[in-house]
């Protein structure tokens, strides 16, 4: 504990630094005099009992400043000294440091949101997405047909939840002038398994979300609820008018919440892109299932259940369906996954940029050295 | 310091001590460490400062002006808890050392 009534009355030594000195100064000269009139000595006889003051004084002075801080800022000050009286010299140098700083800190923040930090989602690593493939020369992505999806979502038990999203380009018209937008369809249990909730209203009910369509609903993003709607707290319930049919507004998400697709400004039933005829049709297939696995299911045991399921429709449906399988792939790795080798050489690039911005300067620093 | 040095730790203890008796300036101090040892301890009166700076530093004084007795701004010092707590202890460990020296020093 005594470290931290020292640090404290040193630190308030430091501010008043003036007054130390004075008020060192006047206990001192207190002595002296006092000494003086007690015993009827001169000055001079007093000091000699006294010892050297200037010493004590400088003694004293030491206990309370901190030696390290006292040596640094002496440092600092001939270190600026110096660059003052060269500033050329000190712009270069500086320039050239910074432009090393400035690449690295911004390559490193993006490697910071891509890499170092989880996605935004609570437990993102049970995040998956199910991609629909077909076998030629080798395996390609294709998507699903709704039949599949549903199939998937009702056969399997490795997951808690799946749910179809695409994305695609709306126009809401209405009041204002037109525009258009890009917006998400998804299946009504995708709020779910992101562990999203609406910042005002709410996200889907099962019911919104089925064939045959019923009053349709639409969730807007931060973005679009300000810019459109001026951030009116009131505007649930209203209606809008997207590609023609009426969408009553339910909902308004987080600001920062731009979908998976991270670039959406609005979100529909998926059942509101189709009617039940192209639902119904095993192959026609052209959308993403974003799921979240079962507590303990590893991405392999999901994956051999579905790969299971897969070949018993194989079966069934042999025209739609042949060579038809899926692949599991987790979402941080389909969000980033093909960013982050590149994202890794630019960095040690950039590190190397530093480095050589380091030595250059050093190189300046030794020709100066040198000249002189 | 003078021709009977003292060690920094016993002048520690006697600055303690004179401050037992109530709040005190420099000079009156060392007024009473030279009267109160019959004029046998004689420090060189400036080594007193440091001591003082370095107990309030340690938080065993604290410092504070006041008037002297002739009017005059003088700083005067005041004990704190912890100071009478380890002046008590460095008392206690003082006497038992000087009483176990004085009987080394007497045997024959």
């Amino acid at each position: 504990m005594e470290w931290i009534t020292e640090a404290r009355l040193k630190l308030r030594a430091l501010l008043w630094r003036r007054r130390l000195d004075r008020d060192l100064a006047a206990e001192i000269e207190f002595h002296l005099e006092e000494r003086a009139r007690r015993s009827g000595l001169q000055p001079y006889q007093a000091r000699q009992t006294f010892g050297n003051p200037t010493l004590y004084r400088e003694e004293i002075r030491e206990m309370w400043t901190f030696r390290l801080f006292e040596m640094l800022r002496q440092d600092l000050r001939y270190a600026m000294r110096t660059l003052l009286k060269t500033p050329g010299f000190t712009m270069v140098a500086a320039l050239t440091l910074a432009l090393g700083i400035g690449a690295n800190t911004a390559i490193f923040s993006v490697v910071d949101a891509v890499i170092l930090r989880p996605l935004p989602y609570p437990e993102p690593s049970r995040l998956v997405e199910l991609w629909g493939n077909v076998k030629r020369a080798k395996i390609e992505r294709r998507g699903t047909s709704y039949p599949d999806y549903a199939d998937w979502r009702d056969q399997s038990h490795s997951f808690d939840a799946m749910a179809g999203f695409g994305s695609g380009s709306m126009t809401i018209t209405g009041v204002d002038e037109p525009e258009r937008l890009t917006g998400e369809y998804v299946s009504q249990p995708y709020f779910d398994l992101l562990g999203m909730k609406a910042a005002i209203g709410r996200t889907f009910r099962p019911e919104e979300d089925q064939v045959p369509q019923r009053n349709a609903v639409i969730i807007l993003s931060d973005a679009l609820w300000k810019r459109r709607f001026g951030s009116d707290r009131s505007v649930l319930g209203r209606t809008i008018q997207l590609d023609g049919r009426s969408y009553e507004i339910i909902g308004v998400m987080p600001p920062w919440f731009r979908g998976i697709t991270d670039q959406a400004e609005a979100w529909i039933p998926f059942m509101m892109t189709n009617d039940g005829a192209g639902f119904a049709e095993r192959g026609s297939r052209g959308f993403t299932v974003l799921a979240r696995l079962k507590h303990g299911v590893s991405i392999p045991q999901a994956q051999a259940e579905l790969d299971a399921i897969c070949k018993s429709l194989e079966k069934a449906y042999p025209r739609s369906n042949e060579g038809r399988g899926v692949e599991l792939s987790p979402l941080d790795f389909e969000l980033f996954g093909n960013i982050r080798k590149p994202l890794i050489v630019l960095l040690c690039a950039v590190g190397f940029v530093l480095l050589i911005a380091c030595t250059n300067v050093v190189n300046l620093l030794l020709a100066r050295s040198e000249a002189r | 310091m003078g021709d009977k040095a003292l060690v920094q730790g016993t002048l520690d203890m006697l600055v303690l001590k004179a401050l037992m008796r109530g709040p005190m300036h420099g000079y009156a101090i060392a007024e009473f460490i030279q009267q109160s040892s019959e004029d046998v301890l004689r420090v060189e009166e400036g080594a007193l400062y440091p001591a003082l700076h370095r107990l309030e530093l340690r938080g065993w004084l604290t410092a504070e002006w006041g008037v002297s007795e002739n009017n005059r701004r003088a700083k005067y010092y005041r004990l704190t808890a912890l100071g009478k707590k380890n002046f008590a202890e460095e008392s206690q460990s003082w006497n038992r050392l000087s009483a176990a020296i004085a009987r080394v020093m007497q045997t024959a």
